[in-house]
């Protein structure tokens, strides 16, 4: 396996630290506050995706990770599951379901239908998912597939503040094309053109910025694994959730 | 150049990825394709995946790989790699394409090894190898071409189904041989699994993949087991040394590893652990295990040592099935028959057959059709229900004893033949109480019905030549048992150790065999009666009942009942094949054979033969109503469900004849069953419904649609059932029943007409009446000299009437009526009712006779026009009463015409085509003057039909008459085409208009229709109506015209009379009167005659002008009837008479010799005396001219009735003309009928008599006894001052305004009086006398 591991081996992730600590130490509250913020998307869209309106969306998010954060979810937290993101996503519908049962109680107005007297304005995406679209991607796969667009876009943006700080914005921005894959030679020229690189400069600034980046999702990824050694079946897992 | 080509491929399309074609989402970070992004942080540079699991190649990748071969698809992937299905185009053939995993390709030394083993598998060359085309590397790939086989592998197969022991021990001997050919080339498989054992479609057994787990998994062949080489075997079929030792493996390993498979294929289960040998987990020859085990064996010395032997020993074992082997074979190839066991002699197999099947079928089909008769008397009624009992009970008895020595006949037992006799002869006795019992029944039901025919219908008739079949038949086979005895006894003693081996063990089997019959049972015993009460009493309710509605609950339960019968039906009917098919690939072995046989072919033989008696009779019946007879429905369901049943026995027949075969039988059983099953699926709901229909319909024909008519059960009291005969009447539904009294005189029918009614019995249910014959004496109500009448219906419903016989009527008598008439659709029936005895005017007797005709018609007509409600009418003319016309006429034009007095009003519709008038049959009407003085009026209406009979025309023309306001004609056209008809707008203005001599056409409607052909030029159709008048035509052809002179006071009755026998017999309502009450004679014209152009337009029947022609020519009477005179009535007479008082005269009636009929007119004068001073003349239709002169015979004042007028006062007014002063009182005046109008005013003052005078101003009517209004008017004296004027005025008015006085005649009244001084004084009254006239 010519793929050195991005990460230490032995170092802990956040997600060990969290596992560790059972969510209770100060360092695992932050490891956890760490992957909330970053995962905080994923979760935001999931709950899209049941249905609700961007503001029912994002208040339900805060009170799920206020509820994450405060520890509370842990008693139920599985070790053995080892992964963040199957963590989060049961404890997700774990709250939704609890959310459920709370909001259904007639004490608190169950059975009425709440309905928003504001006509969905401009800013609101949500308007085609209020009604259940028969073709609609499964809901975790849906989770799935936010969290891979999550891994990458963190991934994305960390290089490119690497390269912002290196001084090279311009590399990466003309160069991230070639993260997808090989496109064709004439453009590679086209590129070193651009950056006033020789062709075989770029060939090698694309190799460097494929292999950081390649490093870059790994580490990422290993953050929310309990066992670094899963990270290859965690990212097909992502790969495959993008389909 | 190459520039312009970056920005292009960058430009092209910013949302779509570059490097895999999809779509960017819109949610992409950075604009980035995430999955190619993601998909690059996973993959290293150098292609390959660091993910320890072979990635698949792309289709396209693989293609570009190999240029020279077609990649179709993916057939499989696992720890050897990928296989492809592909095709080599210049040899046109499919060959299999292994690529081996990617990295391999790392490992330095495997080219070399690959190259050197692919070059020694490529030598094996094999049938039952698959061989290697080719090998190498190339694009990155090491691969294998290899044969391509088109079929499954034993995984597949096994998954599909599991192997009969045969199939095993078929497919064994087969692996064998190429192992054993690879291990003499020296080449172990090493991974031998049902996985690598592929079965092509033409049955051949290849093995896959020969030394590829070598090959593959042998990294390093030095080191003993590595963690890779581990993964890569399939450690389950592994020999136990291949597993510990992989170096030392030989051919033995391989041997195991067939064990496995073997074992697998026999019992389904791996031989893990501590494992049973196979006999004991399924049902096979114990020399099997021997083998299975010995394969199995641990210790590799243990073992056969070879392929050839394993080979060797199943084949002994296939050898030596079909010899009587020591291995326990209890049933013989031949034993595994379906329905008839084949050691039985043919007729012995066909009474099997016939005990079991078709006897209980036929019974079933009995109990189904057989119906209740309606019995005229409780006697008959009981018998037959005590014939049915016995008959039934002991029928189900023979049934039951019939099935099981049927069985027991089948199965070789000696009980059978002597159950079978039994039955047989239970049979013969219940069908004999049966006959008897019907034939005593039917001569109890016949008494005093001798022109009652026998109504067997066809149905019954099928039944009944079914009963004697079948008896013939078992009669037969009665003889042939006792004959065959001896043969039989032997047949049975040879038999009977073949069924004791029956009764071996594998119990399962027999268990599941026993659940499966029992369902089946359980489902025959609820779903007989289900089906039975469902489908077919649902129905018989419904039509019997009209109260029982068949609606969603019945249906519910109905559909509920069909579906539980078929859940049963099917419960039996599945693990009854499962067992049977278990039983087979046992070899025969098991036990509940019969019981699986019996629980799969119960239901399908039952469904079949029941389809097929329902297209028996369907066929055979073409009696079935409403055209419901051999409808599609039927026809499909019947085609399916004998197809299917056909298939199912036919699966059933070669797959139990086709044991040890293999597969093949199998696999045709399931397609065929599969194909009959999907042949049944859609024929189900539509036999449910058809089947419900054509019961329902056999029902309805064999016995509700017959009319009836019986004695009443509910006879009124002994008093009257002398002189009246009360009967039911029953119409089916549908149908109309049309009644007709008959009179006789010695046989000889005796016209007589208004003697017809007619039933309508509704669309869903029978329409029960009563018809009550009574025989009238003298004095009794509602006799009209007739001696009888005819109510159907009672109540208020009509009264039918003979003709009156006058003084020669016969003394009636009730016929005795036969109980119960009954009549099929379309047949008339005559009863008799009444005799009677009379003499003629010559002294003669003469036997008279009433019958009642009765005749059942069915409408053929739409059944959507048939009315939900019963119509009892006079008359014979129900067609228009059932047909309903739905919706409102959509356009109309109306032409109000007035014609002038005495002329009569032509109107005549002309259809036109482009302008040429065509044939749309008679549109014409032809309109007699209600009256002859004053102007009449017609509106003429043009309208469109809409609804049910739009079809049959699509307007019509209807004549009204305005001032007695009915309708007097209606005209349609026929053969017209369907077409949009629409007003022109001249029409709509057309309004009133008078009629002249001359023709005036109007153009009221056009349509336009393309033609045909489609082409420009469209077909304009328009409607015409024209209206012309004439001048009064009587002159006929055919008729009587009779010039007569009336004296004074004298009525004359002119009648049509017919003679009969010698006597007299008047055509009713065929009569004219003439009143002549004035002292002069009168000279008149009497005419009967036909108008050959004057049609009735309802009727189509010429009509006849009947009755006065006064002096000014006009017709004085309602003289238009279409009366029943025979067509062939041909009389011409002109008469002139001067007639006499009271006298009878009869011109043109020949004397008849006895049995002919001649007409003929008989004129009667009667004097009248009217009231003094009247002069009265009038003319009228009919002989009753009592009414019209009534009032004016001088009798009529004798009455009781004191004679009295009243007058009502309306208004006092004082008014000045000309100077003189007048006090006008307004009245209005009534008398009855024994009162002359009397002037009654007169008026005293003093000194002075005043003038008066009397005005009648306002006429309601020109009836003398309707109230008028009437002035009196006083000439005041002038001496009477103003003020006075006023006083008098409010006197008068106080007394008189809106006060009633009534005065009899002779009395006197005073009215007011006004002043005291004689100069002023007045005082008026009234008094009634005879004597004023006003």
């Amino acid at each position: 396996m010519s793929a050195a591991p991005p990460t230490a081996p032995f170092a802990p992730t956040r997600w060990t630290l969290v596992l560790r600590a059972r969510g209770e130490s100060a360092e695992g509250r932050a490891a956890l506050s760490e992957l909330c913020e970053a995962y905080y998307q994923p979760v935001l869209r999931f709950l899209r995706c049941e249905g609700r309106d961007e503001d029912a969306a994002r208040e339900l998010a805060h009170d799920f990770f206020a509820r994450v954060l405060a520890g509370s979810g842990f008693a139920g937290a599985d070790p053995e599951r080892g992964r963040f993101r199957s963590y989060l996503l049961g404890a997700l519908k774990h709250f939704l379901a609890d959310q459920r049962d709370h909001a259904a109680r007639l004490k608190r107005g169950g059975g009425v239908t709440l309905e928003s007297l504001d006509a969905p304005d401009e800013t609101d995406t949500s308007a085609g998912l209020a009604v259940a679209d028969p073709g609609a991607v499964p809901r975790d796969a849906a989770f799935d597939r936010e969290w891979a667009l999550t891994v990458m876009e963190r991934a994305l943006v960390a290089l490119q503040k690497e390269f912002d700080e290196g001084g090279k914005a311009a590399q990466f921005e003309t160069l991230k094309p070639w993260l997808m894959g090989d496109t064709p030679e004439s453009s590679q020229a086209d590129a070193a053109r651009r950056l006033d690189l020789t062709e075989g400069a770029v060939k090698v600034t694309i190799h460097r910025l494929r292999k950081r980046f390649r490093e870059v999702v790994r580490s990422n990824i290993a953050q929310t694994l309990a066992d670094p050694a899963l990270v290859d079946e965690e990212l097909r897992h992502l790969v495959e959730a993008l389909v | 150049m190459s520039q312009e080509a970056g920005v292009m491929t960058i430009k092209v399309d910013p949302n779509i990825c570059p490097k895999c074609g999809a779509t960017i989402p819109t949610d992409a970070p950075q604009g980035l394709c995430p999955k190619c992004v993601l998909l690059g942080a996973a993959t290293t540079d150098d292609g390959i995946s660091p993910t320890g699991t072979a990635e698949l190649p792309s289709l396209e990748r693989v293609a570009a790989a190999f240029p020279q071969l077609e990649i179709i698809e993916l057939l499989g992937r696992g720890g050897m790699g990928f296989v492809y299905k592909a095709r080599q185009p210049h040899l046109d053939r499919f060959v299999a394409l292994k690529l081996l995993p990617d990295q391999l390709a790392r490992d330095a030394h495997f080219a070399e090894r690959f190259s050197r083993e692919a070059r020694m598998l490529a030598r094996l060359n094999h049938p039952g190898i698959v061989s290697i085309y080719d090998f190498g590397q190339t694009g990155g790939f090491y691969f294998l071409l290899m044969e391509y086989v088109d079929g499954v592998n034993l995984r597949q197969a096994m998954q599909a189904g599991k192997f009969s022991p045969s199939a095993a021990l078929g497919i064994v001997p087969k692996i064998c041989e190429a192992l054993q050919f690879a291990h003499e080339q020296g080449v172990l498989h090493r991974d031998i699994k049902p996985a690598n054992i592929l079965l092509d479609a033409r049955g051949r057994v290849k093995i896959a993949d020969f030394g590829i787990a070598k090959l593959v998994g042998d990294e390093k062949p030095d080191l003993t087991l590595t963690a890779t080489g581990a993964t890569i075997g399939t450690p389950q079929y592994m020999a136990p040394e291949q597993l510990e030792q992989p170096g030392t493996v030989d051919h033995r390993a391989d041997i195991y590893s067939l064990g496995v498979v073997f074992y697998e294929m026999l019992t389904g289960e791996l031989p893990i652990g501590r494992f049973s040998p196979p006999s004991q987990r399924t049902p096979l020859d114990p020399r099997v295990d021997e083998v299975v085990m010995r394969t199995l064996e641990k210790e590799r010395e243990k073992r056969y040592q070879s392929a050839q032997e394993v080979k060797t020993n199943v084949e002994h074992l296939t050898d030596a099935q079909g010899q009587p082997a020591p291995v326990r074979r209890p049933l013989a190839v031949e034993d595994d028959f379906v329905l008839c066991n084949p050691r039985l002699p043919r007729m012995a197999r066909a009474i099997s057959v016939y005990a079991m099947i078709l006897c209980p079928v036929l019974w079933l089909v009995g109990v189904m059709v057989s119906e209740q008769q309606a019995h005229t008397n409780l006697y008959a009624d009981f018998v037959q229900k005590m014939t049915d009992g016995i008959v039934h009970l002991g029928e189900f008895v023979g049934v039951v004893i019939f099935v099981i020595g049927g069985i027991k006949l089948r199965r070789l037992k000696s009980a059978g033949p002597r159950l079978i006799s039994t039955a047989v002869w239970i049979h013969i006795v219940s069908v004999t109480i049966a006959m008897l019992g019907s034939i005593w029944v039917d001569l109890l039901n016949r008494k005093g019905m001798e022109d009652a025919e026998a109504a067997i219908s066809y149905g019954e008739a099928v039944l009944v030549v079914l009963a004697l079949a079948s008896l013939v038949f078992e009669i037969w086979s009665l003889v042939w048992l006792r004959r065959n005895a001896s043969r039989l006894n032997e047949i049975f003693a040879a038999a009977a150790p073949a069924t004791q081996l029956a009764k071996a063990p594998t119990e399962r089997l027999g268990r599941r065999a026993t659940v499966a019959a029992g369902l089946t049972i359980a489902s025959l015993i609820l779903g007989v009666p289900f089906l039975a009460s469902a489908v077919f009493m649902g129905a018989v309710l419904r039509l019997q009942s009209p109260s029982v509605s068949f609606g969603p609950p019945e249906f519910v339960i109905m559909v509920s009942n069909v579906l539980l019968v078929v859940a049963l039906g099917l419960g039996g009917f599945l693990p009854g094949w499962w067992t049977l098919r278990d039983i087979r690939s046992a070899g025969g072995r098991g036990r509940g054979f019969k019981r699986a046989l019996f629980a799969m072919l119960a239901w399908p033989t039952l469904l079949t033969l029941v389809a097929v008696a329902l297209v028996v009779a369907a066929l055979l019946g073409g009696y079935l109503p409403n055209g419901h007879g051999f409808t599609w429905k039927l026809s499909v369901t019947t085609v399916l469900t004998v197809a299917a049943g056909i298939l199912l026995v036919f699966a059933a027949w070669r797959w139990g004849r086709a044991i040890p075969r293999g597969q093949k039988a199998e696999k045709a059983w399931i397609v065929f069953a599969v194909a009959a099953l999907l042949l049944l699926a859609p024929s189900l709901p539509i036999s449910l419904w058809s089947g419900m229909m054509t019961v329902r319909s056999a029902r309805f024909a064999a016995e509700v649609a017959q009319a009836s008519l019986q004695t009443y059960p509910n006879q009124p009291s002994a008093a009257e059932s002398d002189c009246a005969f009360n009967g039911l009447l029953l119409v089916p539904p549908r149908h109309v029943l049309l009644l007709n009294a008959r009179l006789w005189s010695n046989g000889v029918a005796v016209p007589a007409s208004g003697l017809t009614a007619h039933i309508v019995a509704p669309r869903h249910h029978t329409h029960r009446d009563l018809l009550s014959w009574r025989i009238l004496a003298v004095g009794d109500r509602g006799n009209r000299g007739a001696g009888w009448n005819l109510t159907v219906g009672g109540g208020t419903n009509p009264v039918l009437y003979p003709p009156a016989q006058g003084a020669e009527r016969p003394d009636w008598t009730l016929a005795e009526f036969p109980g119960l008439v009954q009549l099929m659709p379309g047949e008339t029936r005559s009863v008799r009712m009444l005799r009677g005895t009379g003499l003629t005017r010559t002294g003669e007797s003469v036997v008279w006779e009433a019958t009642l005709e009765m005749q059942l018609i069915k409408p053929t007509m739409e059944e959507e026009s048939m009315t939900e409600e019963s119509v009892v009418a006079v008359g014979h003319d129900w067609q228009p009463r059932v047909t309903v016309l739905a919706g409102a006429p959509r356009r109309t034009v109306t032409i109000e015409a007035k014609t002038p007095p005495r002329e009569t009003l032509f109107v005549t519709g002309i259809v036109l085509s482009n302008g040429v008038p065509i044939n749309c049959g008679d549109l014409r009407a032809k309109l007699w003057p209600p009256s002859g003085r004053e102007t009449s009026s017609f509106a003429v209406r043009w309208q469109t039909v809409e609804g049910a009979n739009s079809d049959a025309a699509p307007w019509e023309l209807v004549v009204e008459d305005v001032n007695l306001n009915t309708i007097a004609a209606r005209l349609w056209p026929t053969n017209l085409p369907r077409l949009d008809w629409s007003v022109t707008p001249s029409a709509a203005n057309l309004g009133k208009l008078s009629v002249t001599r001359e023709a005036r056409t109007f153009e009221v409607a056009r349509a336009l229709q393309r033609s045909e052909s489609g082409r420009s030029d469209a077909v304009d159709w328009s409607v015409r109506i024209q209206l012309q008048s004439s001048p009064l035509a009587t002159a006929s052809a055919r008729g009587i015209k009779a010039d007569f002179v009336l004296p004074a006071n004298q009525v004359a009755v002119f009648e049509l009379v017919t003679r009969s026998n010698g006597m007299i017999v008047p055509v009713p309502e065929l009569a004219a009167y003439h009143i002549n009450g004035t002292p002069e004679m009168y000279n008149g014209k009497f005419i009967f005659a036909d108008d050959p152009d004057d049609l009735d337009s309802f009727t189509g029947l010429p009509r006849w002008t009947f009755g006065i022609i006064g002096p000014d020519g006009r017709l004085t009477s309602q003289g238009l009837a279409v009366p029943p005179v025979p067509a062939d009535f041909n009389l011409t007479m002109t008469l002139w008479k001067e007639l006499r008082p009271d006298k009878e005269v009869i011109e043109g009636l020949a004397d008849s010799t006895s049995g002919s009929q001649s007409y003929g007119l008989r004129i009667r004068t009667r004097t009248v005396k009217l009231k003094p001073d009247l002069h009265y003349s009038s003319s009228g239709y009919g002989t009753n001219w009592m009414p019209a002169v009534a009032r004016h015979l001088e009798s009529a004042t004798t009455t009781n009735d004191t004679p009295w007028i009243q007058f009502t006062f309306t208004a006092v007014e004082l008014r000045e003309v000309e100077g003189k002063r007048w006090l006008a009182i307004d009245y209005v005046d009534r008398v009855n009928g024994n009162c002359q109008k009397a002037f009654p005013w007169e008026a005293n003052i003093p000194g002075h008599r005043p003038e008066t005078r009397a005005s009648e101003f306002a006429a309601d009517s020109t009836d003398p006894l309707a109230p008028r209004h009437q002035r009196i008017e006083y000439l005041l004296p002038d001496s009477i001052q103003r003020e006075q004027l006023e006083q008098l005025r409010s006197t008068v008015e106080k007394a008189l305004k809106r006060k009633t006085i009534r005065l009899e005649l002779g009395e006197q009244k005073s009215l007011f009086e006004f002043g005291s001084s004689s100069d002023t004084a007045l005082k008026a009254w009234i008094k009634v006398g005879p004597q004023h006239k006003l």
